[in-house]
């Protein structure tokens, strides 16, 4: 394949003009870093539809949006993600398109387990990218959801959140942490002097549990000053096999979510939207044509979805491969050609101001990883 | 013999259940040989009783109430009504054909109170490794799917286990196989050029040929190929057809015998070197062939001994079952007889799943805050009657949730964080303020504490709440 220069494709400009631009130092470095996973493989080719190939129209005949946001002449954006398409008008948002992870079998959990480990051999990492280079910049964290995600596990505790609503029940007293602080050790251990500090603090927290509700708590809790500085996010749902659907149904609502996740966040993090990145990862894209049943099937290459204050200008950071059937991956995915590894570095560039050698050395061990961080920044 | 040990390292905490043996071997053989006898009770406070036979529902009467619930729900589509009252209308509806709460209500008091918690352990690991969830009919299926085919299917082999499973509607509509129409398949040729339009929708979906090759056998070690994957699809094609026309069918038969020949794809199929059959009988040739799989064996042998056993000893025993495997054709009896007492022999900790948790500690204090089966859909927070899936779901560990087809993991890292420690702490909590625990804090301590560090700590707590509770949540409850 010939390699072309990166295209940065500015949005149109009915989204671009009369906006001022949100300023910001380049010196600032305690960012705010904001992961959401998009699990079960996002199609990037229905979320920012490359609407100037023409391959694309032929493959999905069931699955075309006929009032996609228009981007360019180029790229579209699906209709559900209208924040995000604010977000790219103000110079405050940009899409990665044919990204990818290096991965390319198509399993779920190989793919996933590669999105959060960074690491591109399935299972064999314990820990995450994310909680690497929190690491090596010295910040802690908070995730959304019952579980701790590998994503951010690292040596450090970090703050799970996801509100019990376990009628009648009575918030852990201190009495009882202390007690098992002194009988629990490790792992347990670090983790209810967490839940120890998290309690003390935040005893009047909300108990919301839908995504855009955690998405707004989480920016307030993180424009504190000494509030959290990453936060992931996971929305699920987009292993959209049968009836995707196409301005409705399963995807767009998915897409919804997503863009209200983004919104929220914006305004919950007020004033440190300006030291923010919030990126999508997902663990694959899916196939270029339809399947039987009106859905599509995992793939490989999809599209980034990045917003935030610490961004300049607006855009598409794309080497587009394009959708004909040479171009394709084995004939029928869309070919990444940007690593996602190289985007996870750029913001964690952005918001950690790690150097783009040490990330690749000590967080993803592949000094090969390129520099895109002007791509997608400047 | 320590059986508080053995109860809850096999079992769900209930000494009393082995208490006439002399020996593993004698525990093991029996539960493997009986039946599981359900059991539950009435109200929040009642005596056991047997689970009550009009709350129990075989696949007719579910696929029967679905076919209802769906006309029903059309006809409320037709009539002259408000928004409001539609809205009213098709709730009501829905609620008085599903069954899901009361599967759910079952299922949480088997673990609490039913015999032969051997059996039910085992049954828990089949269902999470061949996991289905919340998606569209599903829900009202996975009850039928636990018993008549995970707990039943612990007396055959695993050869059965597997073609069962996918065979079952609710794994067939989890991951969308009654989508899956072979292109070339009878149904495709009477398209003609209409094929793969609205009007004619045929084509491959993957989904579950995927996971049986990647989860449910051989696992990526095998090294299979996309094309092995479409093959595997090409040979479930024809399964699941719960359609009738182009709309959701009205006719239960239709779930009952999901084999539609019209929508099977012909021709020459290869998996994994495997040449399959066309027809029917396509099906469990596959699924035989990877039953039997060498990669199969030893994937799964490592998943089970990891679950009763721990990480490091799956590392050093899994061969030792996988030879056992061979020689036994898969026969589940010998090969969980074995795990069994492997689990007694390893010494190393493992992690509870948190329902398996909350069914130990019921059964070992004697407390329960789980509405009673007379109590169903009174959930309510003033007389602190809970919803069994209200506990699941806080929990983390609802079977009947939505989630990936993967299942629960087995290992401890993926489960400790605060909301999980902050969880546990809760409904210890709630089991002391509620749940009339009937057996004395020390006395559990003294049955099921074996640390002398951890015991004399616990033991020398002053308030009572405290000691309830750090003692439920102490490591050696958490782990055995």
């Amino acid at each position: 394949m010939i390699r072309r220069d990166f295209i940065k494709a500015v949005p149109a400009s009915l989204f671009l003009t009369g906006f001022p631009n949100l300023g910001f130092t380049k010196t600032n470095k305690d960012g705010r870093l904001i992961v959401i996973n998009l699990e079960g493989g996002m199609d990037g080719l229905c979320a920012v539809p490359p609407l100037g190939d023409t391959a694309l129209r032929s493959a999905r005949r069931d699955l075309l949006i006929n009032d996609n946001l228009s981007l360019n002449p180029f790229f579209g954006l699906h209709p559900s993600l209208k924040s995000f398409g604010e977000m790219l008008a103000n110079d405050e948002a940009t899409v990665i398109h044919a990204t990818a992870f290096p991965y390319t079998k198509r399993s779920h959990f190989e793919g996933q387990n590669i999105v959060e480990t960074g690491v591109v051999t399935p299972f064999s990492s314990k820990t995450g990218w994310l909680g690497r280079a929190m690491e090596l910049a010295g910040v802690g964290g908070r995730s959304l959801s019952l579980d701790t995600p590998l994503l951010v596990r690292g040596d450090m505790a970090v703050e799970a959140y996801y509100p019990s609503n376990m009628r009648g029940s009575a918030v852990p007293n201190m009495e009882i942490l202390e007690v098992l602080k002194s009988i629990y050790e490790g792992d347990a251990l670090e983790t209810t002097e967490v839940l120890q500090q998290q309690l003390a603090a935040s005893r009047n927290a909300p108990s919301v549990r839908d995504p855009e509700g955690l998405a707004t708590f989480a920016g307030k809790k993180m424009q504190e000053a000494h509030g959290p500085k990453v936060a992931v996010i996971r929305v699920n749902q987009f292993d959209t096999h049968a009836n995707q659907g196409t301005e409705e149904g399963l995807q767009a609502e998915q897409l919804e979510v997503v863009d209200n996740v983004f919104a929220a966040l914006k305004s919950g993090l007020g004033k440190m939207w300006n030291s923010t990145v919030v990126m999508t990862v997902t663990e694959f894209g899916r196939t270029l044509g339809q399947n039987g049943s009106a859905g599509t099937d995992h793939g490989y290459g999809s599209a980034c979805m990045i917003a935030g204050g610490l961004l300049e200008n607006a855009g598409i950071v794309s080497d587009w491969p394009g959708l004909k059937s040479n171009n394709l991956y084995e004939g029928r995915d869309l070919l990444a050609t940007i690593d996602m590894r190289s985007v996870c570095a750029a913001c964690l560039e952005a918001t950690f101001g790690l150097e783009h050698d040490e990330i690749t050395e000590d967080v993803f061990s592949d000094k090969a990883i390129k520099r895109i961080y002007n791509e997608i920044f400047t | 013999m320590n059986l508080a040990r053995v109860s809850r390292r096999i079992g769900l905490g209930a000494m009393e259940e082995f208490s006439s043996h002399t020996n593993i071997e004698g525990i093991i053989k029996s539960s493997l040989e009986s039946h599981v006898v359900f059991k539950g009770l009435p109200s929040l406070h009642g005596a056991i009783e047997m689970w009550p036979s009009e709350k129990e529902f075989d696949l007719n009467q579910r696929i029967g109430r679905l076919v209802k619930r769906r006309t029903e729900s059309d006809a409320i589509d037709k009539r002259k009504l408000s928004d409001q009252e539609r809205e009213i209308a098709r709730e009501l509806n829905w609620k008085k054909f599903s069954v899901d709460k009361i599967d759910q209500h079952r299922f949480f008091h088997a673990g609490q109170y039913a015999t032969n918690q051997v059996k039910l352990r085992l049954s828990y690991f089949w269902l999470n490794h061949f996991t289905v969830g919340a998606k569209e009919v599903t829900p009202q299926l996975i009850s039928d799917y636990w018993e008549n085919v995970m707990l039943s299917g612990l007396d055959g082999t695993f050869s059965d286990l597997l073609y069962n499973a996918i065979t079952h509607p609710a794994m067939l509509t989890y991951l969308d196989n009654i989508y899956n129409i072979g292109p070339n398949s009878p149904k495709a040729q009477k398209c003609g050029s209409k094929a793969g339009a609205s009007s004619c929708v045929v084509g491959l979906n993957d989904n579950l040929g995927r996971e049986l090759l990647e989860l449910h056998t051989v696992s990526p070690v095998a090294g299979y190929s996309e094309g092995d994957i479409t093959n595997c699809a090409k040979v479930l094609a024809g399964w699941g057809n719960i359609f009738d026309k182009n709309s959701w069918s009205t006719k239960p038969a239709d779930f009952r015998q999901p084999w539609d020949n019209n929508q099977s794809e012909p021709g020459r199929k290869l998996v994994l070197g495997k040449e399959i059959p066309t027809g029917k009988k396509g099906l469990r040739v596959l699924t035989d062939f990877l039953a039997s799989h060498p990669d199969t064996k030893r994937f799964l042998s490592k998943k089970i001994i990891t679950h009763f056993c721990g990480e490091k000893y799956a590392q050093d025993h899994s061969e030792q079952l996988v030879d056992l495997w061979t020689k036994t054709n898969g026969d589940l009896k010998e090969l969980h007889s074995k795990v069994m007492e492997m689990s007694i022999t390893s010494n190393e900790k493992v992690f509870l799943w948190p329902t398996t948790w909350c069914f130990q500690v019921a059964r070992v204090t004697g407390a329960n805050i789980a509405a009673g089966f007379n109590e169903i859909g009174e959930d309510n927070m003033r007389s602190h009657i809970i919803d069994p899936s209200r506990i699941m779901s806080e929990m983390g560990h609802d079977f009947w949730a939505e989630r990936q087809p993967n299942g629960f993991s087995d290992l401890k890292d993926d489960w400790i964080s605060t909301e999980h420690i902050d969880r546990r702490i809760r409904y210890a909590g709630l089991l002391f303020d509620f749940g009339r625990p009937e057996k004395d804090t020390n006395y559990i301590i003294n049955q099921h504490i074996k640390m002398p560090a951890l015991r004399n700590k616990l033991l020398s707590i002053g308030n009572e709440r405290t000691r309830f509770i750090a003692t439920l949540c102490s490591p050696e409850m958490m782990e055995v």
